[in-house]
Order: C-alpha cells, then sequence, then structure tokens
C-alpha cells in the first residue's frame, strides 16, 4: 500500500476515524497494531512473521537485559539481539550479493564454484525495522533507557504503520514514552499535519514521479545523450530521490501526527548544506544519527589517530552504503563519503582554510556536485553504466560511439530553476504557517481546492517509493 | 531523555501545550462535507477547462477525427481486429469501383471492449459528422476485467463516465464471478470513475511536452510496438496500421516474443484448416474465451440491453449500425455470435467462417490467433468490401422499395 494510492487515503480514514473513537489507550493500540500489521500484510502476509519474531526478540533480549547485572551475560543477550536481527537482515537481503561475490572472487582465484542464487524475496522496510528495534536493545544494553515490560507497547514501536517500511528510524527513546499517556486529539495540530500530508503527496506524486521518466530515459540511454544532458539527468535524479524520500517522511510524520505521535524530522533542506558533513546532518537524519550513535562513536568516532579516524570514517560509510542494497553500486556510494568527509575534516583543521576561503555557496555547489556523482551510482543499472554516465559529468567527454548528442529536453533547465526557487522559498520559509491565519471554513476551502488542483498534475499511475526497495 | 534525532520542527502533538478547542463531531462531518462539496466543485469547474485525460491510443484517433469528422461516410470502430485489418486505402477504391463514392475511417483502437466502444461511439455521434451514415464495430467482449493497475491508466479513466461505469458496475454485479472478484472489480470501475471525476493527471500530459521542449520527446511516450508510429492512426492518417508495419519498430525481444507467438498460431491455424477439409462441417462453437470447451452460452439481460441501447443510440442519431466478425483460428464465441443467434443485430457481417472464407485462415496470413498479417488484412478489407456492397445494395433495394412516407426500416430488432 502506497501512501499516494486512493486506497491508503481509505485505509487511513478508517484508521483515524476508529481510532478516535476508541477511548481506552490499550484498545486504541491494539487497533493501531493490528492495522500496521494489516497495512504491511498487504504487501506480502508472510513477512509478518519476520516482523513479529524480530518484536518477539528484542522484547525478550530487552527483559534480560534489564534484569541481569553480570556483564558478560548482558553482552550475551545484546549479541543474541544483534545475531538474530542482523541474521534475518543479511538472510534476506545480502545471502545472494555476498554468496555471488564470493563464488566470483574464486573463480577469479581460478577456483571452479558454480554460481548459486536463491531465490529470496526481499521483506518490505527490513533494514528500517532492523534499526530500529537493533536500538532498542542498545539502548536498554546501554542503560540508556529502561526495557519495555509491556509486548503491546514495544510490538506498537516496530510495527507502526506510518514508518514501518521506509522511515525515519525512530528510536524507542523517542516513541516509546508516547505510547504512555492517552493521546488527545486536542493536542493535534491537525492543520500542520493535513498541510504536511498534501505537501508530501504532491512532492511524490507531482514532482517525483513527473521526473521520473525523464530520469529513465537519460539513465536508460545515456549513451545517446551529450554533456548539456547529463548535467540535467543527474541533478534530476537528485531531485527526483529528494521528492521521493523526503515526501514518505512527511507523509509518515503527517499520519503519525494526525494518531497522536511525534515522528522524528528526516530531512532539513539537504541540497542547501555547504558541505558532505551537513549534509549529512541533513539527509535520511534518522539513518545518519544512527550510524553515528551505534557504529561510529563505538568504533572510535573523530578520536584516535589519523589512520584510526580514517578507518572509523570509511568503515561507517561503506556499511551505510551496503544498508541501501546488496549491491557494489551502494558500496561505492557510500565509500564515497568517506574520503569526502575525511577531506572536510582536515580541510577545516588546516591553514589553508583561512588563506583560501571557500564562500557558502560555492561549498554548496561542490557539495551538491559530489552527492550527484555519489548518485549515479545509486541509479544505474551497474557499475559500468555509471562509470559512463560519470563520464560527462566530470571529463566533460560525452559517451557512446559516436559521441551521444541528443538533448534530453531543452526546457529541463528550467525546470529544475523553478524547483529550485520553490525550494528556496521554502527553506527561507517564506510561505510558513500561512495557513494558520485562515478561519475553519476557509482552510477547508483552500485545502480542498488545493487537493482538487494537485491531483491534476498527478501520474496517474503511481510508483512505489524508492527506498521501498531498501 | 530523548535521541539527537528528536525534532521539535515536525512535533505536531503538543504534550504539555494548551489543548485547543475541539470542535464537535458535527462540525467535523460539516467540515468533510463542505471539503466533498468544494473538492467536487472545483474539480468540475477544472474539468470544464481541461481535456479529458489522454492516453497514447485513443484520443489522438479521437483528435484527428474531430480534425477531419465532416470528411467520412463510414468509421470502424472497435478492437485489434478491426484496427489491424480495415484498411480504407483498399477499401474506399472498392466501393468507389462499385458505384459507392465514400470515404472510411478506421477506428480501431488495440483492446477496445464494448464497454469502450460504446463510450468511443457516443463521442464520434456527439460531434455530429456531417457525411457519417454507417457507423461499423465489432463488439468482442463487455470488457469488465480491469487488472492490474489498468484502472489508473488515462485510457481506461476516459471511458468511465457515470454512464459507462453504472454499467460496468451493473455488469460486474450481474457476472457469477463471486463475492470477492466482483468487490475488486466493482471498487477498480469506481476508482477510474473517481480518477476521472477528480482529473486525475490531466494537466500532467501537458506538463512534459512543456518542459521537454524541442528535445525528441521519448519521456512522455507510453507507447509500444504495436502503436507503429506516432498517434497510432498510420502513414496514411485513415486510422489503419498493419501488424507488418507495427512490427518494423518492435525491439529485438519484442520480436522474438511475437516470432515465438506466430509460430504457435500458424500450427493452430494449420489445424483449423486441415479439419475444415476434411470434415465440411463449421467447427463451431468449440471454445470458450480461456480457449476450453463450453456449451453455447446466452446473452445476459443486460449484455442484450447493451446491444440494443447502441443500437438505438446510433439511429436516434441517424446513423446505421453495422456488427462485423473477425476470423478467429480458435472459433471462439463472442458476444456478438450470442447477439446474433438471440436475433439482436440488424446486419453483422461474418467474416469469422473458415468454410465461407478458408483464405483467411491460411497459416501464411496469419499474425496469430486473432489478427492477419498486411497481405492478410489485405485481402480482408477485400471481402469485407464485397459483404459491404452486398449490404448496400440490399439497403438501397429496401429504399427504393419502401413506399412513400413509410417509416425507414431500423425497428427495434429482437427484442426481448
Amino acid at each position: 500500500m502506497i501512501f499516494t494510492e486512493f486506497r491508503f487515503v481509505l485505509f487511513f480514514l478508517v484508521v483515524f476515524g476508529v481510532y478516535w473513537a476508541l477511548r481506552t489507550d490499550r484498545t486504541r493500540k491494539l487497533w493501531l497494531l493490528g492495522t500496521s500489521y494489516v497495512f504491511y500484510g498487504a504487501s506480502d502476509w508472510r513477512f509478518l512473521t519476520l516482523l513479529a519474531a524480530s518484536t518477539l526478540l528484542d522484547y525478550v533480549v530487552g527483559v534480560r537485559l534489564q534484569g541481569c547485572t553480570d556483564p558478560r551475560r548482558r553482552k550475551g543477550w545484546l549479541y543474541c539481539s544483534l545475531v538474530g536481527n542482523l541474521g534475518m537482515l543479511g538472510f534476506f537481503k545480502y545471502f545472494n550479493f555476498f554468496t555471488a561475490s564470493f563464488v566470483s572472487t574464486a573463480n577469479w582465484l581460478g577456483l571452479d564454484i558454480p554460481p548459486r542464487v536463491f531465490d529470496i524475496v526481499l521483506p518490505v522496510g527490513i533494514s528500517f525495522y532492523t534499526f530500529q528495534t537493533l536500538s532498542y536493545s542498545i539502548d536498554v544494553y546501554r542503560r540508556r533507557m529502561a526495557c519495555e515490560r509491556s509486548l503491546l507497547d514495544l510490538a506498537l514501536f516496530v510495527a507502526f504503520f506510518p514508518q514501518l517500511v521506509a522511515g525515519p528510524i525512530v528510536r524507542a527513546i523517542d516513541f516509546l514514552p508516547q505510547l504512555k499517556s492517552l493521546r488527545q486529539l486536542s493536542k493535534v495540530d491537525v492543520r500542520g499535519c493535513l498541510v504536511l500530508f498534501l505537501i508530501g503527496f504532491f512532492k511524490k506524486a507531482v514532482i517525483s514521479d513527473g521526473i521520473a521518466p525523464f530520469v529513465e530515459d537519460y539513465y536508460g540511454h545515456y549513451t545517446d545523450f551529450g554533456v548539456a544532458s547529463a548535467y540535467l539527468g543527474v541533478p534530476l535524479y537528485a531531485v527526483q530521490l529528494y521528492c521521493d524520500f523526503s515526501a514518505y517522511s512527511d507523509m509518515a510524520i503527517a499520519c503519525a501526527g494526525l494518531l497522536g505521535y511525534n515522528l522524528c524530522a528526516n530531512f532539513n533542506f539537504p541540497y542547501f548544506a555547504p558541505s558532505i558533513m551537513a549534509f549529512w546532518t541533513r539527509w535520511h537524519i534518522s539513518l545518519s544519527f544512527w550510524l553515528r550513535d551505534y557504529l561510529f562513536n563505538p568504533l572510535g568516532g573523530w578520536r584516535g589517530s589519523n589512520p584510526r579516524v580514517w578507518f572509523n570514517v570509511v568503515v561507517t560509510w561503506l556499511l551505510a552504503g551496503l544498508w541501501h542494497g546488496a549491491d557494489w553500486r551502494f558500496v561505492i556510494f557510500g565509500g564515497m563519503m568517506g574520503p569526502a568527509l575525511i577531506l572536510q575534516r582536515h580541510w577545516r583543521s588546516s591553514r589553508w582554510r583561512r588563506r583560501i576561503p571557500i564562500p557558502p555557496l560555492v561549498g554548496n555547489i561542490l557539495t551538491m556536485w559530489w552527492i550527484c556523482l555519489a548518485l549515479v551510482f545509486f541509479r544505474a543499472e551497474s557499475i559500468d553504466s555509471a562509470l559512463g554516465i560519470c563520464r560527462p559529468f566530470v571529463l566533460f567527454q560525452a559517451p557512446g560511439d559516436p559521441p551521444g548528442t541528443a538533448l534530453l529536453g531543452d526546457r529541463l533547465v528550467w525546470l529544475l530553476v523553478g524547483l529550485t526557487a520553490l525550494h528556496w522559498v521554502s527553506y527561507k520559509e517564506l510561505l510558513a504557517g500561512w495557513w494558520e491565519r485562515l478561519g475553519p471554513w476557509g482552510f477547508t476551502t483552500v485545502y480542498a481546492t488545493a487537493s482538487a488542483c494537485v491531483l491534476t498534475l498527478v501520474n496517474a499511475t503511481s510508483s512505489p517509493f524508492i527506498y521501498f526497495q531498501f | 531523555m530523548t535521541s539527537p534525532t528528536a525534532s521539535s520542527e515536525f512535533d505536531f502533538v503538543t504534550e504539555n501545550g494548551p489543548r485547543r478547542p475541539l470542535p464537535a463531531l458535527r462540525t467535523c462531518l460539516l467540515h468533510a462535507l463542505w471539503w466533498l462539496v468544494v473538492f467536487f466543485g472545483v474539480a468540475r469547474a477544472l474539468s470544464s477547462v481541461l481535456p479529458l485525460p489522454a492516453d497514447a491510443w485513443t484520443t489522438p484517433k479521437l483528435q484527428l477525427f474531430e480534425q477531419h469528422k465532416d470528411e467520412y461516410d463510414i468509421v470502424f470502430l472497435g478492437s485489434s481486429q478491426i484496427y489491424r485489418h480495415v484498411d480504407p486505402a483498399v477499401l474506399d477504391p472498392l466501393l468507389a469501383a462499385a458505384g459507392y463514392p465514400l470515404r472510411s475511417f478506421n477506428f480501431g483502437v488495440s483492446g477496445m471492449d464494448a464497454l469502450e466502444t460504446r463510450y468511443v461511439l457516443e463521442q464520434v455521434i456527439a460531434m455530429k459528422p456531417a457525411r457519417l451514415r454507417w457507423l461499423v464495430t465489432d463488439f468482442q467482449r463487455m470488457g469488465i476485467l480491469l487488472t492490474g493497475d489498468n484502472h489508473r491508466t488515462p485510457r481506461v479513466t476516459s471511458w468511465h463516465d457515470l454512464g459507462s461505469t453504472l454499467l460496468a458496475l451493473r455488469l460486474v454485479l450481474e457476472s457469477d464471478m463471486g463475492p470477492a472478484w466482483e468487490w475488486d472489480l466493482g471498487l477498480r470501475h469506481l476508482l477510474a470513475f473517481c480518477y476521472r471525476l477528480g482529473n486525475l493527471g490531466v494537466l500532467r500530459q501537458d506538463l512534459i511536452p512543456l518542459v521537454q521542449g524541442t528535445a525528441e520527446s521519448r519521456a512522455s511516450t507510453e507507447r509500444s510496438w504495436f502503436m507503429g508510429g506516432p498517434g497510432g492512426y498510420g502513414e496514411a492518417e485513415n486510422g489503419f496500421v498493419s501488424l507488418d508495419e507495427a512490427y518494423t519498430t518492435a525491439s529485438g525481444y519484442e520480436r522474438k516474443l511475437l516470432r515465438e507467438r506466430n509460430d504457435k498460431w500458424k500450427a493452430v491455424a494449420t489445424a483449423l484448416t486441415e479439419r475444415v477439409r476434411s470434415d465440411p462441417r463449421r467447427p463451431r462453437p468449440i471454445l470458450s474465451y480461456s480457449g476450453e470447451p463450453r456449451a453455447v452460452q446466452e446473452l445476459s439481460p443486460l449484455e442484450r440491453e447493451v446491444i440494443l441501447d447502441v443500437t438505438r443510440l446510433c439511429r436516434d442519431a441517424g446513423y446505421d449500425l453495422v456488427f462485423i466478425n473477425a476470423p478467429d483460428v480458435r472459433q471462439r464465441e463472442y458476444l456478438l455470435d450470442e447477439a446474433q443467434r438471440a436475433g439482436l443485430l440488424t446486419v453483422l457481417l461474418d467474416l469469422d467462417d473458415p468454410l465461407r472464407y478458408p483464405e483467411l485462415f491460411d497459416p501464411a496470413l496469419r499474425f496469430d490467433d486473432l489478427h492477419l498479417r498486411a497481405k492478410g488484412a489485405e485481402l480482408y478489407t477485400r471481402l469485407l468490401a464485397t459483404l459491404f456492397i452486398e449490404h448496400l445494395a440490399q439497403q438501397a433495394q429496401a429504399e427504393a422499395t419502401r413506399p412513400a412516407g413509410a417509416p425507414a426500416p431500423g425497428v427495434e430488432p429482437g427484442g426481448r
């Protein structure tokens, strides 16, 4: 079920109506848990068992960790959670990848091992809810929070449908306390949620799905196109991905808000970031901070000798790349972030920084260029085609033989300018909160009119969110 | 204690903040109602200035026909068995040679079933083409099956006006597919109707060419190999594109699949031809839509109603409705066969007869079970011209022998 589908709107209206009609906290949570399982089961009911197994595992681990004082046993329980959760993720997401990589390496070394690929279906959202449950176990282990005694609450934390399949990756420490009090509709900013949902819908159904055919055209036939098209096609994918993923987060946050729960922000105008480091504090925030708190800092973070720090950064980002998908393209994508962050770190502390001041705009352009380049590996069908697409983008040489000359669209540049301007207006909060000044009937009228107008621009056949595949 | 990711930017729930006054349930319902009124009011206003959802198949033909609507005497309307078989460039000279200087247009579109045909027929009639006299159509199936994401495509959305949707819903309820299927299908038709009502994506179709500018139109395309050129109405702009011509635009993989398909149906056509040679009886009805043997079916009351309704629609607008049955190597029963048995059809030009027209079942001319290749289409058009000329002669004779002042023939045929 996709947020932009009509059937999701119907589903949510039923969930919303019944939820607020129920009087007790427990019945409401049971209702939310049931509907969350229905939501998840709509894609493939078989994977409900995985969701339930992951919940049960972390429930038991959490309770055991709380009651145990022996450090070795506590560590053992933590490993149970890590092995169980990462084992499921590893099997469903990475088994074929690692097997294929092993076989090709063995063949390269001269060993004759026949390739074997198993037909494993990737459960939707497994990367997201695995990280959520892991954060719970680790936080209980670190005694940053008490274990959750209510299985219902923990199950709802894991399966809460607005953020189940594509984040934000909510921490138990933020969400579980919200489950301890009866939610009140009178404390919900319904207008804000409705506006955010419509904005998310617009970003996904109009902008992202609208741009998708051009991106598909470019990435599918890049050898036909010239250098100018590379500077349209590659940034367009960056726009498509942002509008797609941030739209999902917007709609998830709005839906959760309408049900009385706050989710963390996941995006904060990343394309206006003046540096790579700033970019990762604005893009997929919940993942970046998760990696920082549960991987990078435990490895040592920025402390220690230069080689140790480099190791920490590179390993973290290689794994971040791998988290996105079981393919070497994603590893390269992550691998491109590590050196950039290290370089930036050293630049900051170097004396050259004072001698050659870089204006924020230049920093922003350089950051965007690097991000766009990395995203080529994220989007391309293979590493070969990614390298082919990078050629015009880096060396200004048209790919193909003879070199391609086609233009992706001569007015697409104006589309990019227009979208940037729209984004800037939003960044500067020039139109923020205008709906709060409207009266109740005025708001309903404007919202209905806006909804009717937005529908004329949507792609009738809505495509799944890009991050569903992760 | 909270995590660093907890943000106040999207805190839509204020835990310790002031409670907002909650409107009464009645007020909430009134707001929901007002939202619906405004939404559909705006949608209605927009639909009066915006075009209908355009698809790559029907819309270009409708637009081309509208430009030249007063030039045609005959319109062939229906599925790919019209689209791929009736060549006006062959037909018109034959009619002219027989003393009927008429001009025809092929409004066949791949996969156009009866419900869509009925809708397009209404559009054609609403244009009031000055010279149009004959509407020729193949009503194969009712076309209530909407699978996958079909109900969201501009093509399906476009024909889901209130009348067609209600009709589709009635047909779904009348079918014996079981409650689950009926519910699913009914919902899909309703959704398609809602999408049309909400002008889903009608402006988007104009935006893509706008941002694309003069660059080669590739992104907006939803065409595939069988479109056979821009617009799908052929180089002669008479609506006909043979399958051979369309085949040239297919990709390597598509060609491979098509070759396999072609081989399979050539074998079936060969078997049919041999069977007809050895046993000179018409081998039908032998198979159902799915290819399984089945008993002879009767038209349902609703299907009967649809056929009568379409006949009445044409007659009221002053056009003659002629039905046409194209050759099918599987010799399956379709709607028209049932309607013919029920005596509902005024005129049926039946070319689906391997005894009378064995040449149309010649494996060398077949593309697949339902379609002929370019040479087969030419032959088909010639045979059709012969039948049509006979029909015109009979019509002229009937008019000549009709007493002055008597009403024109076309009394509601069949009836219950």
